[in-house]
């Protein structure tokens, strides 16, 4: 299941210390983490500029930090989530933030590609995320798509790590209803067992 | 089918649900690879969990997208730090290095300032020993 390994950490740790030395090393980082830390802000966000502005400030204040970057055994995308996190935080408290549902703030410019792609099981995977619980969806997003750790992704939420672990399981429980996958109960118990690769 | 999101928690007890969330923590964060039957409900969270992994890991913007998002990033830090701009390569090409413009001001200023010294001298300071009579 996990992508994330003791060899990928150590590799990122490689990517933070040469960034460090010459921030122009910096490129592979950004690169890595920009669709991750977007997304998550539009999920914040329901709204692209914003979720752009956000991801915008995430990144330039990763290149102020960067010098003072300490590593503590964790991806580096866990810092820049928590970043965006502080960042929309502080936005909401601004008088003229605009939270717009999920359809309007996402469909008004689609491509004809995007629109093809919205056939495809991924992208109802991703709209299903979409309209989950706001908790529910930051916190799959999270375990997800950072791949962090439920004590991570505490430190993150302000949660405790039982609380997202109930909020993980509630919002697959949901998807699993949505998406069509068919209930323990239903399953033929007979079945011949399988391996789980990711 | 049931209809409602919590259907699957009714029909499971509170021990087998929590059970079940432990188990699918551990093995999101492991290397595990056990055989799992059809019938255990974790097989198919597990399947469910690593297609939610790949569709939220698909990229979502760009390269359009990500120029724009870099180079505004770039902007900010770079009202705060004029030395930022040189973080990204793609800036290099923008003409004049900050590097070069900060190493032609320290010369200038150096210069300025020797020039200064010299004439403070020429006002203070004692004769050169072997100054020309």
């Amino acid at each position: 299941m996990p992508h994330r390994t003791p060899q990928s950490l150590a590799a990122e740790r490689l990517l933070i210390l040469a960034a460090q030395r010459d921030p122009q090393a910096f490129a592979p980082l950004y690169t890595k983490y920009v669709d991750q830390i977007y997304a998550y802000a539009y999920t914040l966000t329901r709204n692209k500029d914003q979720a752009e502005d956000v991801t915008a400030a995430t990144f330039a204040r990763a290149l102020e930090e960067l010098p003072r970057f300490e590593w503590r055994g964790v991806p580096y995308s866990a810092w820049l989530y928590r970043v965006a996190s502080n960042l929309v935080a502080r936005d909401k408290r601004r008088p003229g933030w605009i939270e717009l549902s999920p359809h309007t703030s996402a469909d008004a410019d689609e491509t004809p590609e995007h629109i093809a792609t919205l056939h495809d099981r991924d992208a109802h995977i991703r709209e299903a995320v979409d309209t989950l619980p706001h908790d529910q969806r930051q916190a799959i997003l999270l375990r997800f798509g950072g791949e962090l750790r439920n004590k991570e992704i505490a430190e993150i939420m302000g949660r405790s790590e039982g609380a997202i672990k109930l909020l993980t399981f509630r919002a697959m429980t949901t998807l699993r209803r949505r998406l069509g996958a068919p209930l323990p109960a239903e399953r033929d118990d007979h079945s011949e067992p399988r391996r789980h690769h990711a | 089918m049931p209809d409602t999101p919590l259907d699957l928690e009714i029909l499971l007890d509170r021990e087998t649900r929590i059970d079940l969330a432990a188990r699918l923590d551990a093995y999101i964060d492991s290397d595990r690879d056990d055989e799992l039957h059809h019938g255990d409900p974790l097989a198919s969270f597990l399947a469910l969990a690593t297609e939610i992994r790949d569709a939220l890991r698909h990229p979502v913007l760009s390269d359009t997208d990500r120029a724009r998002i870099h180079a505004r990033a770039v902007d900010l830090a770079a009202r705060r730090s004029r030395g930022l701009r040189r973080t990204w390569p793609q800036l290099a090409h923008l003409g004049t290095h900050p590097a070069v413009v900060g190493g032609a001001a320290a010369a200038v200023l150096a210069i300025a300032g020797l020039a200064a010294l010299r004439d403070r001298r020429g006002a203070h300071a004692p004769r050169p020993l072997l100054g020309v009579a």
